[in-house]
């Protein structure tokens, strides 16, 4: 009879494996198999159970049994090696939950900004990339040296300029040269009364996409752009204008007068480009209606060069300079040219005239420092508590190395433990920043989209990895090497070999991220601030921007007639027409001849007699254009700028000098002579981030492009309705749009307004961490001095003292942290200042703020966990240590 | 049963493995004890593979796809057997020629003639 062991028999033999402490599953089913093999083999023998038992499971065996499965995970694998230790990394975590916590919403909070921050900044660089060499197309800009020294630095050069340099300039391959008008334009569909207002339109040469990758889906791109009288349209406007048709070969008019063939479709701008349009019209159809194309000295034109692989950038602008001084004479020695590469253009291009808002390096160096503050501080916070929970598990150390665990062993799952927690944070920051992308977006009006790509795989792989080594690493090292016996002993020495205590360096840093953020924070936010309520030299509350887009529909006589009907409201103080929107538009620039001087450039902006009233710009010497005065309408405004430009000592003797230009009207150019009736205080025209520059005003009503109404009333909602109603009596088919101007400034200055927001942002965040690290931190020194302070507490101590004693240690380290901080700090923004024409100077009070908010958090944090540590039971304690 | 050959552990545990998959490639599945006891058969007690040598083997083999295992309820307890793979018997030919390369090597070396 063959024996087969019972389920009780198999289950004894189990029981004695499991007692052995085998502990991995599939080892422990495989030798109760092997074992029950030989004991039933020996009761086939003539053997009892027990005997059979007795022999087989000797206590030599189960040794050996026990040796077997080591050797058996030994061989196995690195996986499960691994896989133990996460397992003893999560009990780790989970047998300090606060800690864990605390970690990680540190990291989770630091990786957020991180990964936020990196779609950022990725996509801002990521601009024009796709164009088939980016590096060799280039952008010429120019530097224009005016007479009084002052100098206009522009995006734009002059039309005949590019076809010179590719026939004079071996180094150029080719040219595009594109042209956009700054007020929008109207179209009109051929045979039918449709009528579309283009805010963008450019023209460009037929080499438009040869030079550019973007793609034409009908028609040939070699031919779409290469007559006069070519247009071609985006997807979107096609579909606009003629819906599922296809456009091509139908017949569009621009500006009622000028008739233009569609001859490509092209796909719609994608968004990571520095220009875009709705239409292309062909560069070669401006001769006819814009007569000024052939001057070499007229700047309104944008010239990209491809440029040969080989050139030297300084070699090849004394080339195109060249070329200017062979056609311009004289006059060239005025213009310095200088190119830049079309990728580099969105994230560096600041000149007056940029085809749109561009961000600026400096901005994103800043931004990205900022997260990496930001980032440092989470990532150190999570070495401090570390540092802190490792101390409570000195002794656990000691007993695995004592058990045999090599330092290997030891450092692997400190690194482990820091993985899991690393990983976990990533995980849920990856999940934050899916959620709050589009806000994110929005808050900053910024592209921020979370999409899988080789870049933010690898930029994951890098922060998890190096988080993981930075926040792992000293802990493992520290507990790797101590001795087994100090570890049994309790003893950490927590100092390099140089004398330094790591801990109290981790903690100075953070102590300095927290007072340089905050000080940051307090001079963008006070520069900012200083940007949105400058005194800008006139009142731009109250005031209704309207743009008048097209003279055919709008025509100029009946200005007067809207101007008095819309006087004629409650509700509108006063109206005045005007060439320019005061916000964010190109301004003009004109040859002035005055005194000694033959042709002096200055601003130009044409105005009407109200309009120094609507804008309530203060009239320092003389008066302002009167309607009284018959002449007034060829004198001139001047600003205080343009009194220094002209080189007279006050604005009073300014009063009575005769001014002339060349101007611009239906019939051709004409010499404009007038006299200087008024100097009105300097208002800013330009830029806030440029100086305000000189400016000279005259009346010319065939310049009226804006009407700018005054309003007396905050009832907004009814006065507009009240104005359309008046613009439509008048004007039947012109389009009525407006915008308050105040709502324009906050749009030109958007990037200030971002980086107010994302100061802020950081800035909570970054405290929100260092509270979290300063809590880690008392928790820290509390737990090393536990028994210190019981004894002091026993002896009689308050807690007041103990309070003073902790803080006092803290508080050099603050000094310390102070002292790296402000100077970086002062450094860095005093260089971002510099970019603002009108900036808000730093001052000590928004260092001493944030030394002294650092120092009521800790004081906070600390007073907490003294006041809660010195509450223990004192004798459990002591007991204990 | 012929009596046990002593050879040096050290020297045979390079040839385990392929004894192993040899084994398996002519005879699958087989369970633990089933392969150390047919082993031992097998090669006349030329080659004997203790429980402390075989289950970290198989263990590493499976791990490794040249075996694959499945477990059945067989006397009140779990079994588990083996089974070569396609991938075991690949790795068994080329392994096999190269001890079998080996060993001839090591054959003409020792019958070389020194002076």
């Amino acid at each position: 009879m063959y024996y087969s062991l019972t389920k009780k028999q198999v289950q004894r033999i189990e029981k004695m494996i499991l007692d052995q402490r085998i502990h991995y599953q599939p080892f422990i089913d495989e030798m109760v198999d092997h074992l029950s093999v030989k004991v039933e083999g020996l009761m086939n023998e003539g053997h009892s159970f027990d005997e059979s038992l007795k022999i087989v499971l000797s206590k030599a065996q189960l040794q050996e049994v026990k040796k077997l499965e080591y050797t058996t995970k030994r061989h196995l694998n690195f996986n499960y090696m691994l896989k133990n230790y996460f397992k003893l990394a999560y009990r780790a975590l989970k047998k300090y939950p606060g800690t864990s916590f605390i970690n990680l919403v540190g990291l989770s909070l630091g990786f957020t900004v991180a990964i936020l921050t990196f779609l950022y900044v990725s996509n801002e660089y990521s601009y024009d990339n796709f164009h088939h060499d980016p590096d060799n197309i280039q952008r010429v800009a120019t530097s224009i040296q005016f007479d009084n020294g002052d100098l206009y630095e522009t995006a734009f050069s002059g039309a005949p300029w590019g076809p010179a340099f590719v026939s004079d300039v071996p180094e150029v391959e080719e040219m595009c040269r594109l042209m956009k008008y700054r007020l929008p334009v109207m179209m009109g569909i051929s045979n039918m009364d449709v009528k579309f207002y283009e805010k963008n339109m450019i023209w460009a040469d037929s080499t438009f996409f040869s030079l550019f990758n973007y793609k034409l889906i009908e028609g040939d791109p070699k031919s779409a752009l290469g007559m006069s009288n070519q247009v071609v349209v985006t997807e979107s406007t096609a579909k606009r204008y003629f819906g599922d048709e296809s456009p091509l070969g139908k017949v569009i008019t621009y500006e009622n007068n000028q008739e233009l063939l569609i001859t490509g479709v092209i796909e719609d701008f994608p968004e990571n480009t520095h220009f875009n349009a709705d239409l292309i019209g062909s560069f070669a159809t401006l001769p006819k209606f814009w007569r000024i194309l052939d001057r070499w000295g007229v700047v309104y034109y944008y010239t990209y060069l491809r440029m040969n692989n080989s050139v030297q950038e300084a070699e090849i602008i004394d080339k195109l300079e060249d070329v200017l001084s062979a056609n311009m004479g004289e006059d060239a020695s005025d213009y310095t040219l200088s190119l830049k590469a079309i990728n580099d253009i969105h994230t560096s291009g600041n000149l007056e005239n940029e085809l749109t808002n561009n961000s600026s390096t400096r901005y994103l160096n800043l931004v990205v420092l900022i997260a990496l503050v930001v980032l440092a501080a989470s990532v150190i916070n999570y070495i401090n508590l570390a540092t802190a929970r490792s101390l409570k598990r000195v002794k656990e150390v000691g007993i695995t190395k004592v058990m045999g665990s090599g330092k290997i062993l030891v450092i692997t799952k400190f690194i482990a433990e820091a993985f899991i927690v690393t990983s976990l944070a990533f995980f849920l920051s990856l999940i934050a920043t899916g959620l709050l992308a589009n806000g994110v977006s929005q808050l900053f009006d910024a592209t921020i989209r979370l999409r899988w790509s080789p870049g933010i795989v690898l930029f994951s792989f890098v922060l998890i990895l190096v988080c993981t080594f930075l926040s792992g690493g000293y802990m493992a090292m520290k507990m790797s090497g101590i001795s087994p016996l100090k570890a049994l002993n309790g003893q950490l020495n927590l100092k390099t070999g140089r004398g330094v205590d790591l801990k109290k360096v981790l903690v100075t840093f953070q102590f300095m991220s927290c007072i340089g953020l905050i000080a940051a924070n307090l001079i963008i936010q006070k520069q900012v601030k200083f940007l949105f309520t400058r005194e800008l030299g006139y009142d731009k509350s109250h005031v209704v921007s309207i743009p008048v887009y097209s003279t055919q529909l709008v025509p100029i006589d009946k200005f007067p007639v809207l101007k008095n009907d819309f006087t004629e409201l409650a509700s509108v103080k006063d109206v005045a027409i005007s060439s320019h929107n005061l916000i964010g538009d190109q301004p003009y620039n004109a040859a002035y001849a005055v005194d000694r001087y033959d042709t002096l450039i200055m601003g130009r902006l044409h105005v009407d007699h109200d309009f120094v009233d609507v804008f309530d710009i203060d009239v320092l010497a003389g008066r302002n254009l009167l309607k009284t005065v018959t002449n007034d309408t060829s004198n001139f405004l001047i600003n205080e700028s343009a009194v220094k430009a002209i080189g007279i000592k006050s604005p009073e003797e300014a009063i009575g000098h005769t001014m002339s230009y060349t101007a611009q009207n239906r019939n051709g150019s004409y010499r404009r002579t007038g006299t200087i009736v008024g100097v009105v205080k300097d208002f800013n025209f330009r830029s806030l981030h440029s100086d305000i520059g000189p400016i000279v005003m005259d009346i010319q009503p065939s310049r009226t492009h804006f009407i700018n109404v005054k309003l007396s009333t905050n009832d907004y909602t009814n006065t507009i309705d009240q104005l359309r109603t008046k613009w439509n009596d008048i004007f039947q088919h012109g389009p009525f749009e407006y915008v308050f101007l105040e709502d324009k400034f906050d749009t030109a200055y958007k990037f200030e307004s971002s980086l107010k927001q994302l100061s802020f942002w950081f800035v909570t965040i970054s405290v929100v961490i260092a509270i979290l690290g300063l809590i880690g931190l008392t928790h820290f020194d509390t737990s090393i001095r536990l028994k210190e302070i019981s004894i002091r507490k026993v002896l009689g101590s308050s807690t007041t003292a103990l309070l003073i004693l902790f803080w006092k240690d803290y508080i050099k380290m603050i000094a310390i942290g102070a002292l790296i901080a402000l100077p970086a700090v002062w450094y860095i923004l005093n260089k971002w200042l510099s970019g603002y024409a009108f900036r808000a100077e730093m001052s000590f009070l928004q260092f001493g703020y944030s030394i002294s908010l650092t120092v009521v958090l800790v004081t906070v944090s600390t007073a907490i966990i003294i006041f809660r540590a010195s509450n223990t039971k004192l004798t459990e304690i002591l007991r204990n240590e | 049963m012929s009596k046990k050959n002593n050879y040096d552990k050290e020297l045979l545990r390079g040839l385990y493995p392929l004894l192993i998959l040899k084994l398996l490639k002519g005879y699958s599945p087989q369970y633990g004890y089933q392969i150390e006891k047919n082993v031992r058969i097998l090669s006349n007690s030329n080659f004997v593979i203790t429980e402390g040598s075989l289950y970290p083997i198989l263990h590493k083999l499976e791990e490794k796809g040249l075996i694959k295992s499945h477990h059945k309820e067989i006397n009140n307890r779990i079994r588990k057997y083996y089974s070569i793979t396609k991938k075991g018997i690949n790795e068994f030919e080329s392994q096999s020629s190269i001890a079998i390369d080996v060993i001839e090597n090591f054959k003409a070396f020792i019958k070389l003639e020194t002076s």
